[in-house]
């Protein structure tokens, strides 16, 4: 590292190709969505309904990650942290304004059949509930559509206001767009979590519509955010000894893109166990049903028809382990963060164990999936969409990171403090 | 400044003043490629590197950390298990007696409470505090070591260390001024 010449303004055409995925990529998530699509589809109600659940996992996982990375870049503008430079043109690739339209567009099969899986679409089953139809001025599928498109516009629409921003302080080495975007992020993050509560409210929490926790938005976007930052230090770790990034590499900048990882990770073990505790303490029939439907060995009258074959509990184990215990003590460690290699590996291991967690988050809450247990025939469905879905979402994302320098040129803090620890 | 201190004519250290931060870094990383090991540093404000270039390398207060948290979280466990299933059991709700879920707040924060007191104390009792004498004080102008002078000492008890050669050396170092400092 030390034969580097740090030279932090020129841009540097021998970087890493981050998007060289980009073509395998955009074969397999096109025939993987037609796939899924002729799936979605074609066929009986209930291999359909099987198939729309399957897809809504692979979208929820993957709009986690791209809010996770939207969200991420609003902190970095807000904060305007030396150690998430690094990472920014990462995140802005995820999380930018393509990368969002594109998962919304990839939502509207579902938007198309909404009463398949969702309760509070369906008359039929609305007329049945007393609760239903008291959350019915909310959960209705008009309403529901508004807010999909009051998504779409405050989510792009400030992605790319951001990024335009970027790309012209690129050029012009203006200062005062910095300035801007700090407090233009200040009230995006607001932003952020308010419609993140709502979004994640509407496509997953009212999949059990008589079910309802307040610590939901935060918690799911914490569980997001955590998954987006562990991705996106996977892709920055490996790429370390490359330039540009091995400019602004330095153990300093490790232990705090780690004590980061570390923070989200204690967020996520905090918000999960107070949402446990509460509906535990509280006892309570509606809100204990989502946990009941993903405990073990427990006789489940309540819940639809159910065999005695669930083993959710072990999926629930799995997040306890492995998205916090696991993480807490490797990252405690000095030595995790100290070189790329480490924390690449605790960064790709977090990432697959969000991966289960979104997974429980989800399926267990689709009518007919929570009975035959986390491996039943279906799990085919559920990694054909994962697959698919990730797979249009890395091809959107290596088209993006194209787009600019790896290393924005007008923040050079990380290239001078390396060069001042020589 | 001097101060009455009771001397015994013995070196305490070899001490170099610099005016900024980066002279001193760069002393301290030069002494250390010296072979130096007993040495240590005053500065007004923490300077970021320092410890590093003094190979300072010290991880027994993370470990007493780790261990008084466990010990707290292992009293704040048997302390409710006692209490709720023992000495007084009581039914709540319907709940087990001995419920981790109910137990996990106060488990938890006798944790955090414990390791912030292990950290407070051993601070204080590996650092020898409280001590109200100290030999560095006998450093002439010391006081700027609050304000804006940066201090460098080289302890008698180096291995390395011997008066006239642990000056020359220090002087090379392009010091404000160099003093042998009596215990």
């Amino acid at each position: 590292m030390t034969t580097t010449t740090h030279d932090s303004t020129e841009l540097r055409p021998e970087s890493p190709n981050l998007g060289r995925l980009a073509p395998a990529m955009s074969v397999i998530g096109a025939i993987g969505l037609i796939v899924m699509l002729v799936m979605m589809f074609t066929g009986d109600e209930a291999s359909r309904r099987q198939a729309i659940g399957s897809y809504l996992f692979g979208f929820v996982f993957w709009i986690g990650i791209t809010l996770g990375f939207f969200g991420l870049t609003l902190l970095h503008h807000t904060v305007r942290g030396r150690w998430s430079v690094s990472i920014l043109r990462i995140l802005e690739a995820g999380g930018g304004w393509v990368s969002i339209v594109t998962m919304f567009a990839l939502f509207i099969p579902v938007l198309a059949n909404l009463k398949v899986i969702y309760e509070w679409a369906d008359p039929d089953k609305v007329a049945a509930s007393e609760i239903l139809q008291h959350k019915a001025p909310y959960l209705n599928v008009p309403f529901f559509a508004v807010r999909f498109v009051i998504y779409l516009l405050l989510w792009a629409g400030l992605a790319y206001f951001m990024r335009r921003s970027t790309m012209r302080q690129e050029q012009s080495q203006d200062f005062k767009l910095e300035a801007g975007r700090s407090s233009w992020g200040a009230a995006g993050m607001v932003m952020f979590f308010v419609t993140c509560t709502f979004a994640f409210t509407d496509w997953v929490m009212s999949l059990q519509a008589s079910w309802y926790s307040t610590m939901y938005g935060a918690w799911q976007i914490v569980a997001a955010v955590l998954g987006a930052l562990a991705l996106s230090m996977y892709i920055f770790c490996i790429n370390a000894h490359k330039p540009p990034y091995n400019t602004v590499w330095r153990p300093d900048l490790g232990r705090d893109l780690g004590n980061m990882l570390f923070t989200l990770t204690m967020l996520w073990g905090y918000t999960s166990l107070s949402q446990f505790l509460i509906i535990w303490n509280g006892n309570l029939p509606e809100t204990g049903s989502y946990y009941i439907a993903r405990s073990s060995n427990v006789p489940l009258h309540s819940i639809e028809p159910m065999t005695t074959n669930i083993t959710w509990g072990f999926v629930g184990l799995i997040g306890i382990l492995g998205q916090f215990f696991i993480p807490f003590f490797a990252l405690i460690a000095p030595r995790t963060k100290k070189t790329p290699k480490n924390l690449a590996k605790i960064c790709l291991w977090i990432f697959l164990v969000h991966i289960t967690d979104a997974y429980l988050l989800v399926i267990p809450s689709l009518p007919g999936r929570g009975g035959p247990g986390p491996i039943s025939p279906a799990i085919g469905g559920d990694i054909l969409a994962f697959v698919a879905i990730g797979a249009i979402w890395f091809f959107v994302f290596g088209s993006q990171v194209k787009k600019a320098p790896l290393l924005p040129s007008y923040d050079t803090r990380l290239q001078e403090a390396l060069q001042n620890a020589h | 400044m001097s101060y009455d201190a009771p001397s015994s004519g013995a070196t305490y250290a070899m001490v170099a003043e610099f005016g900024s931060a980066e002279a001193l870094l760069d002393a301290a990383e030069k002494t250390s490629q010296e072979g130096y090991r007993r040495t240590e540093a005053y500065t007004p404000f923490p300077v970021h590197g320092l410890s590093d270039a003094l190979r300072f390398h010290d991880v027994r207060v993370p470990w007493l950390i780790l261990v008084g948290g466990l010990c707290g979280g292992f009293f704040g466990y048997t302390l409710q298990w006692y209490t709720a299933t023992i000495d007084y059991p009581l039914n709540v709700g319907g709940k087990p007696f001995n419920s981790l879920p109910s137990f996990f707040p106060v488990t938890y924060e006798c944790t955090i409470l414990w390791s912030a007191l292990t950290a407070f104390f051993s601070v204080w009792a590996l650092n020898g505090l409280p001590r109200p004498y100290h030999s560095i004080f006998n450093t002439p102008g010391f006081d700027r070591a609050s304000k804006d002078r940066f201090f460098l000492a080289i302890e008698s008890n180096d291995p390395k260390f011997d008066s006239e050669g642990t000056r020359e050396f220090m002087l090379g170092l392009n010091p404000v001024a160099v003093s042998e400092v009596e215990e």
